[in-house]
């Protein structure tokens, strides 16, 4: 069971990894388009930059997915440290099904938000896309977070350990 | 009581050791959700957004993305040669060519721990090869890596340009005087400390290789400074510029990155992003939030109230950060801090700018102050050295940054005499 949930995990990660990449390797030519074409051409194009959020906006939220994946969120370690140690693996714990608990609560805030957008059928100013659509990554991140928390709370052979390289 | 909820609430999360961005995000839903007049749930997540929805923040995972792609090759080595070369008859030269090359990688990379590893890595064994004590070595290099937040570009210094409402142009142009003056000390240290060592002979041959092989690298901190200088390029799009230079000089000239490798360095650009981007647009919102309720002034008055001189305010929160940067790290600190100091600087006469730049150095030292310092537990692993003899080692750098921190503090025209 946990080798599979593991398994589908680290899929997921893969799938959000490319997509940010993706839609970080766009938003880099976006702005550097809109440069060059201003610069180059004296012709504006608003519509890069603005797309260019859209996309870092996707990219930020499954970046924070990412990093529950890694175990790199920043946090107050030092208050861990008060437990006596073999109370250690029961309070983290109770640590990943708060964060699953948190990140579920606002699934269900973002889903609502993202819904009223989609009803009131809010569009770009500039680039006359649905803004629902870049709204859409706030209720999946917090999504894949809750999934992640609560499969790290039930399996802890599944919680990442960070090393060095992720200190930096 | 609803107040006293809020701290019970953040206690508990706390022990629990939550993330940050579960903190933030919960003791913002409380004060939406029960301090505030009414402003629903769904508001918060409405202001989450648009404060996601922010042109600055655009500037954040190209500058990430820059120093990704110019870390992947041989740079460290190539700025370390250009240093060594020109330090080579100062006396303990090689130690101040590790001060000068993290210098100019900060300019860089805008990360401490990434200076720290990528000079650390190559100069500490130079180091004790050519016979520099241990502590100096450590110390040295320690130090001269927390030069990667103040130097620009920098990454705290855009989470406190958004959070403060600052220019980030002008943090990134004031931060290059105190940035070079810190070096500076640091370099002066190791001059004193190493001065029996011995030492070398310029020789032109190496320097005009070690500048043939490292120019390109040289050039990529003056593109940034020099075009956001200028008035040409805004922040962000000196990141664009940056991240064009960056693959440019590493797939054609330098040939240390595949073009295969690219996808790889945008996802670690990804993960890199998602530390800060949660917590930065959770912050955002709680800001909104204390603003709308005037927290912040309401705050200022009451200091007002009992601190008269801007300089009793000044060694207060110089105190006040040192101690914020021993238990939290630099982003953390300025996100939850500088919000609520801000305010209070520009009403002691403090420049909001000036502010940003005595923050970011007393938060640089809490790179080495334990318990919390992130670039010791670096020095530790990296230098294979116990986290007490690193601590024994950054000890004298301490009280050197610190000196630097009271004249950056008192004298304001360190900083900004370069704005415009």
């Amino acid at each position: 069971m946990s080798s599979r949930v593991g398994s589908f995990l680290n899929g997921l990660h893969r799938l959000e990894k490319a997509v940010a990449a993706t839609g970080f390797g766009g938003l880099s030519l976006l702005v550097l388009s809109d440069i060059v074409l201003r610069e180059g051409l004296h012709r504006s194009f608003p519509f890069g930059p603005k797309l260019a959020i859209d996309l870092m906006i996707w990219g930020g939220f499954l970046g924070a997915s990412l990093t529950s994946a890694r175990g790199t969120h920043l946090r107050a370690e030092a208050f861990e440290k008060i437990w006596p140690v073999s109370w250690r693996p029961a309070v983290e714990t109770i640590g990943q099904w708060m964060t699953a608990a948190f990140c579920a609560a606002l699934v269900y805030l973002a889903f609502s938000y993202v819904r009223e957008t989609h009803q009131m059928g809010e569009v770009g100013v500039v680039t006359g896309i649905p803004v629902w659509i870049s709204q859409a990554m706030i209720p999946y991140s917090f999504a894949s977070l809750t999934l992640r928390h609560l499969a790290y709370a039930v399996m802890p052979t599944l919680r990442p350990r960070p090393g060095l390289e992720d200190l930096a | 009581m609803s107040v006293l909820g809020l701290f019970a609430l953040i206690l508990v999360l706390l022990l629990f050791a939550q993330p940050l961005f579960v903190i933030m995000g919960a003791v913002t839903a409380y004060c939406y959700g029960v301090l505030g007049d009414g402003q629903s749930l769904t508001g918060m997540i409405e202001d989450i957004y648009f404060a996601a929805n922010k042109d600055l923040l655009l500037s954040l995972p190209l500058f990430i993305l820059a120093g990704n792609l110019m870390t992947q090759g041989g740079i460290a080595r190539r700025l370390i040669r250009i240093a060594t070369s020109l330090t080579a008859p100062v006396p303990a030269g090689l130690s101040v060519a590790g001060v000068a090359a993290c210098t100019i990688f900060a300019a860089i990379s805008g990360s401490s721990p990434v200076t720290l590893i990528a000079i650390g890595s190559i100069l500490y064994p130079a180091l004790r090869e050519a016979g520099y004590p241990k502590s100096l070595s450590v110390g040295v290099l320690a130090a001269g890596g927390t030069l990667g937040i103040i130097i620009p570009p920098s990454i705290p210094m855009i989470v406190f340009s958004i959070m403060a409402g600052v220019s980030v142009t002008d943090l990134f142009i004031a931060g290059v005087g105190p940035g070079l003056f810190l070096a500076l000390l640091l370099g002066i240290y190791c001059v004193f400390r190493g001065w029996h060592l011995p030492r070398g002979r310029w020789s032109l041959t190496e320097i005009t290789q070690a500048f043939r092989e490292g120019t390109l690298a040289l050039f990529m901190p003056l593109l940034i400074l020099g075009g956001i200088y200028s008035g040409f390029f805004t922040a962000t799009e000196s990141a664009a510029i940056a991240v064009a230079y960056a693959v440019l000089v590493e797939l054609l000239f330098h040939r240390e990155l595949k073009a295969s490798k690219i996808p790889a360095v945008l996802g670690e650009t990804a993960e890199l992003l998602g530390v800060l981007f949660l917590i930065l647009v959770l912050a955002v919102s709680l800001n909104k939030y204390m603003t709308f309720e005037e927290i912040p002034q309401g705050l200022v008055q009451t200091l007002a109230a009992s601190i008269q001189s801007p300089v009793a305010f000044l060694i207060g929160v110089n105190l006040l950060l040192l101690v914020a940067g021993c238990f939290m790290d630099a982003v953390s600190a300025i996100l939850v801090l500088a919000p609520l100091l801000t305010p209070m600087a520009i009403h002691y006469g403090v420049n909001p700018v000036h502010f940003g730049i005595l923050m970011i150095v007393n938060l640089e030292i809490g790179y080495l102050t334990p318990p919390v310092g992130v670039n010791l537990f670096v020095a530790s692993s990296i230098f294979k050295e116990s986290i007490g003899s690193v601590i024994r080692a950054v000890g004298p750098l301490i009280l050197v940054m610190l000196a630097g921190l009271g004249v950056i503090t008192f004298v304001p025209k360190l900083s900004l005499f370069l704005l415009k």
